[in-house]
């Protein structure tokens, strides 16, 4: 038998107030890491159809500006704006997809803090248009036309996806897509065929003057057995897309060529992307027959569909914002964007000249 | 034994000894710590059971032991006859249900699901005359933000849902619960989301539903009529619409109101449907002439949609200048049952697939 007494090598208090010192040590490394810091950080705030082209401009920025972060966040495009004025985020960049939300949630508004508008200019910078975008897996991926599409949207068996419009522009512009759609192929049933009985309230047309006023209800469910499919972005389609549960969807082209889906393109008429049928794509108004958010009337005129951005009023880093925001206009954003399908207004259009950063003003002018 | 050997067996003895001395002392204490370590643990025990039964711990189901009649109201409950408020211990003193929910975002970001505790809305609408298929309840918050959620989301797991995992839209496991939320995962809700919040919970964390529905500081609820003020859609050569008000006019009796008794006895009043017709056969909405006789024998369909999705399609010439074929807003006296609100077609000659009711929209395809 062995019998061993062991005597610590070094004692039980020496052993913590060594440990203690090294613990110490490391705090204070971590923190004047973070305090002694140079890193910046910009917040960005985008429309969800901008998530692809975002998503690269975002790392191209960050790899040119060395200690800055970029922090991104996409919504739908009321949404996006809603964060900024009703639920209190400081973003630095805020971009929609559609320029007409942003006077009456951004400058028709005030933050409580300043008593001051959250903006005062935007830059209209893309633009976009409504397609058909199928499913490679239907039977449909040869059929489709631009003259035969509505009527095959009218058969049981086709089943198409929309978003909902109550929660995503894309929705509501597919209405208006297929009401001015009865005047391009001269079928005056043409909204009610392709929507009449697929959901349990319907969706109905009114006039007033020269305007049909399409009303959305208050809920919307796809009846039982309908062949509408229903979404609440319409991001959320492109997978089912892929996957083959849906033969068709109304989406943006940029999305549908970013996620190389084939699109039956529709006539300029009615796609909401021609600049010369303005006019004609105003005739048309979506009504929703519920207020979802408290500061925004729920009625939408059809348009151009038009991207902006601003800088709101209480930008954390205004600075950088605007770095960012002439960099999106500089050639190299611009390159990022066409890469992605995202197509450009050539120049990028100002509202207010004079109240936007000379960044900006520069970076609008040169792109010429 | 040489005697350097003794010496070391004897050192080696001590060296024991006082090895085994301070061993025997090192038992002696324990067994002293042991003495009053185990009474003084079971004390901790108990106090800390009496604690946990002090603060209301425990999950579903039970109540707190006295509901606080005091304090700031949290919510209003409105149905159509009657309304109830209720202050958060009010609330928490209804019988709770806890699950998991999370959300998807409309960006495909997946908030995982966490323990909701709160009040389901279907028993909250109990308590103001409860719903229907033809009700909505609408949600409201504190700033404005409202959703209207129909009686298929809340009764019959009408939501979609998504894998937590992959964001794939899948069924769910079991029955989804729609719930005023006022506590995550034990915790009161804060004040960034509450104190109250929408949550469609599950009693496992396999699904989450879209954000949009997920209201925060929730403050209101409001059971409603579907489509109270109602009116139906009208398309034709021009475009119209039936108010609840326009058919009322229309259908007294010094006006235009009609009526017929089915083979049950029961007496079906309203309106005349080849005289709804006439408001957008042509241009003339009203008075005579406004109906087209003439285009009417020629024959076009005209097509009834319901608040079910359901078309049926009747020909104008089976129904031309028939008064007792009628849209119809009453049943012996009173109101139609809900399942038929706000119009049903009626009529001799009418089979009962082709009297629908819950009429939503009416085309006449005469262009």
């Amino acid at each position: 038998m062995r019998w061993s007494l062991r005597r610590p090598s070094i004692s039980g208090a020496a052993a913590l107030r060594g440990a203690a010192a090294l613990a110490i040590l490391l705090c204070l490394a971590v923190l004047a890491c973070g305090c002694g810091s140079d890193r910046r950080q910009v917040k960005l705030i985008y429309a969800g159809s901008l998530i692809v082209p975002f998503d690269k401009l975002a790392a191209a920025f960050e790899q040119q500006h060395p200690g800055v972060d970029v922090l991104t966040e996409s919504h739908g495009s009321i949404q996006v704006l809603r964060h900024v004025t009703e639920l209190g985020d400081r973003m630095d960049f805020v971009a929609t997809a559609d320029e007409q939300l942003i006077p009456p949630l951004l400058y028709d508004r005030t933050d409580p803090a300043t008593g001051k508008p959250w903006a005062s200019w935007y830059c209209t910078f893309a633009t976009n248009r409504m397609v058909l975008a199928v499913s490679p897996k239907s039977l449909l991926a040869g059929v489709l036309t631009s003259k035969t599409w509505y009527r095959r949207l009218t058969q049981k068996d086709v089943r198409f996806g929309l978003a909902d419009p109550r929660f995503d522009a894309a929705g509501y512009r597919a209405l208006m897509v297929l009401q001015l759609a009865e005047r391009e192929y001269d079928d005056p049933y043409l909204f009610e065929d392709v929507l009449m009985g697929r959901f349990t309230t319907p969706i109905t047309v009114t006039r007033s003057g020269a305007t049909d006023v399409v009303e959305v209800p208050e809920i919307l469910e796809t009846s039982s057995g309908s062949n509408v499919v229903l979404r609440g972005a319409s991001i959320e389609l492109v997978a089912l897309l892929e996957s083959g549960d849906l033969d068709c969807a109304f989406e943006y082209e940029s999305v549908a060529r970013q996620h190389h889906l084939k699109y039956v393109r529709l006539p300029a008429s009615i796609d909401l992307g021609e600049p010369r049928y303005a006019r004609a794509y105003g005739t048309v108004d979506v009504k929703l027959d519920f207020r979802r958010f408290a500061s925004v009337r729920p009625e939408f005129t059809g348009d151009v569909i038009r991207y902006a951005f601003t800088i709101p009023a209480n930008a954390p880093d205004p600075e950088l914002a605007r770095q960012f925001a002439a960099f999106l206009l500089g050639p190299e954003g611009r390159r990022i964007l066409e890469a992605d399908h995202q197509p450009l207004l050539t120049p990028p259009r100002l509202d207010d000249a004079a109240a936007a950063p000379e960044e900006v003003r520069r970076a609008c002018a040169g792109t010429r | 034994m040489r005697q350097g050997e003794q010496h070391l067996k004897a050192f080696g003895r001590r060296r024991v000894e006082r090895g085994a001395g301070r061993l025997a002392r090192g038992r002696r204490v324990r067994r002293r710590v042991a003495r009053w370590l185990v009474p003084a643990g079971a004390l901790l025990a108990v106090c800390l059971v009496a604690l946990a039964a002090a603060c209301g711990g425990g999950s579903g189901g039970q109540a707190s032991p006295s509901p606080a009649a005091s304090g700031p109201v949290v919510l209003t409950v409105k149905g159509e006859k009657s309304s109830r408020t209720f202050t958060m211990g009010q609330l928490q003193a209804l019988p709770s249900y806890e699950g998991y929910a999370g959300i998807k975002s409309s960006t495909g970001v997946i908030t995982p699901p966490s323990k909701y505790k709160g009040v389901p809305l279907a028993d909250l609408a109990g308590l103001v005359g409860g719903i229907s298929r033809s009700n909505g309840v609408t949600i409201v918050a504190k700033d404005g933000y409202g959703m209207t959620f129909s009686y298929r989301q809340i009764m019959e797991n009408g939501f979609t849902t998504y894998d937590p995992a992959t964001g794939d839209e899948e069924r769910p496991d079991g029955k989804l619960h729609v719930i005023i939320a006022y506590q995550h995962d034990g915790e009161p809700i804060g004040a960034d989301d509450g104190p109250l919040k929408l949550a469609v919970a599950e009693d496992t964390p396999g699904q989450v539903v879209d954000g949009h529905w997920a209201i925060k500081w929730l403050d209101a609820v409001s059971v409603t009529r579907a489509s109270a003020a109602w009116k139906v859609q009208l398309a034709g050569a021009v475009p119209g619409e039936l108010t609840r008000a326009s058919y009322v006019n229309c259908a007294s009796p010094g006006c235009h109101g009609s009526g017929w008794v089915d083979a049950q006895g029961k007496r079906w009043e309203g309106v005349p449907l080849y005289l709804v017709t006439g408001l957008v056969d042509g241009g003339k909405k009203h008075d005579a002439g406004a109906y087209d006789a003439r285009l009417a024998k020629k024959g076009y369909k005209i097509q009834i949609e319901t608040n079910t999705g359901k078309v049926i399609t009747i020909d104008s010439r089976d129904i031309a200048g028939k008064n007792s074929i009628v849209l119809s807003s009453k049943v012996d006296g009173g109101e139609l049952p809900d399942e038929y609100f706000p119009l049903r077609l009626v009529g001799p000659g009418l089979s009962e697939a082709q009297m629908p009711g819950g009429i939503a929209r009416i085309v006449v395809r005469v262009r």
